[in-house]
């Protein structure tokens, strides 16, 4: 009991520590003392892609240097927990939210975030008035744009973003010219740095692969986040053939009513490298010099190497 | 009334006017049954076109009137 207390202080004596040396070196206050103990938290390598655990949804935080962006955003039912990771990886601000599409589950957290985190700008997909969601939660999206004055952007084209010195963001080519359903207007997003690159397909289903393909897109990526959370109408044989992941993640939801990830995408993205699922190890968090890989979630702390060439 | 939001494996994933999840079988549904439809219930589930091309078109202005950022990166 005695020794429980004395390691309590000893935490407490050294995070003090921390915000007293934050302080006198910044020169300022104890509140700048604390902001540059949450700077501490930021992740020192030049990228770090989290795959966030917000349940059955997607949410992915890049972060390079002072850059942080948001992928999507899980549902609204997530936005707490959401907003929680975003503060314990230092996110005091974002510098943009992509929503890959239309679904709640992309979408929901960020009618909660948008009052709780300055967002220099969102980036919506290219959605047809005839398949714009009616639904109430959406609804609640425009409001929350609208309060906040949040810029938007409809993302129509392939384009290259720099988010860093050493990182930047492409938009490949997976418009469909004529979109049935939401999941077909799913951007496909690439995060580069050094020789290392991540792959996100958000909803997409084999029409957009097709297209990417099609298209010619810069697919090959050492990791993939699996489309559709793992499902079968996602991460067709011939696409991954061509992405050639060194290893992937699934966000999923656990024992979620929908079966995903479904085990035949689960047997063709092993066949690969190792599969990182948010449904059994929480948050994965992917952070790369640019050369190697470092892999973090409950349980796991693995390096990998990224495919040559 | 419910909004349709998504189709997930068996079910289609719906909103009451309230933002409540329902969730539907889908094959309890008209076979057209699309995202974005409102149904109601008259005995069997009935697609309301009419409530639904009134309630896209308010959403389309909304949407189309956003803000836009001052200078495109």
């Amino acid at each position: 009991m005695r020794a429980r207390r004395a390691v309590g202080w000893l935490l407490l004596a050294l995070v003090a520590a921390a915000l007293f040396l934050g302080a006198w070196r910044y020169g300022g206050s104890l509140l700048e003392g604390i902001e540059s103990f949450r700077r501490s938290l930021r992740p020192s390598e030049p990228l770090a892609v989290t795959v966030i655990d917000v349940g059955q949804g997607s949410a992915a935080l890049v972060q390079a240097g002072d850059t942080d962006l948001l992928i999507d955003c899980g549902e609204r039912s997530s936005a707490d927990r959401l907003c929680s990771e975003l503060a314990a990886s230092g996110v005091k601000r974002l510098s943009a939210v992509v929503v890959t599409h239309l679904h709640t589950d992309h979408f929901g957290g960020l009618v909660d975030l948008l009052g709780r985190f300055p967002v220099d700008e969102v980036i919506l997909p290219d959605t047809p008035a005839e398949l714009l969601p009616t639904n109430k939660t959406y609804e609640r999206l425009l409001d929350a744009l609208e309060t906040t004055g949040t810029p938007c952007t409809v993302q129509t084209k392939p384009q290259t973003r720099p988010l860093s010195e050493d990182a930047a963001l492409t938009f490949l080519n997976g418009f469909l010219a004529a979109p049935g359903e939401i999941n077909d207007t799913s951007l496909t997003l690439r995060i580069d740095c050094g020789g290392v690159s991540f792959l996100i397909t958000g909803d997409g289903e084999r029409t957009v692969e097709a297209r990417l393909l099609e298209t010619g897109a810069l697919v090959s990526a050492d990791v993939y986040v699996a489309g559709h959370h793992g499902s079968n109408s996602s991460s067709g044989q011939s696409f991954l053939n061509a992405v050639r992941p060194v290893a992937s993640a699934v966000s999923a939801g656990r024992g979620n009513d929908y079966g995903l990830p479904s085990a035949a995408v689960l047997d063709r993205l092993a066949a690969f490298g190792p599969v990182y699922r948010t449904d059994v190890s929480g948050s994965v968090r992917f952070v790369t010099d640019g050369v190697t890989i470092r892999v973090r979630a409950a349980g796991i702390d693995d390096e990998l190497t990224p495919r040559e060439g | 009334m419910f909004s349709i939001e998504r189709f997930a494996g068996a079910y289609a994933l719906c909103e009451d006017g309230d933002g409540r999840r329902v969730k539907l079988l889908r094959s309890a549904l008209p076979a057209d049954a699309r995202e974005g439809d409102l149904i109601l219930w008259e005995g069997a589930w009935r697609i309301d076109g009419t409530a639904t091309a009134a309630r896209r078109a308010q959403l389309e202005k909304r949407t189309a009137g956003l803000k836009k950022p001052e200078k495109l990166v």
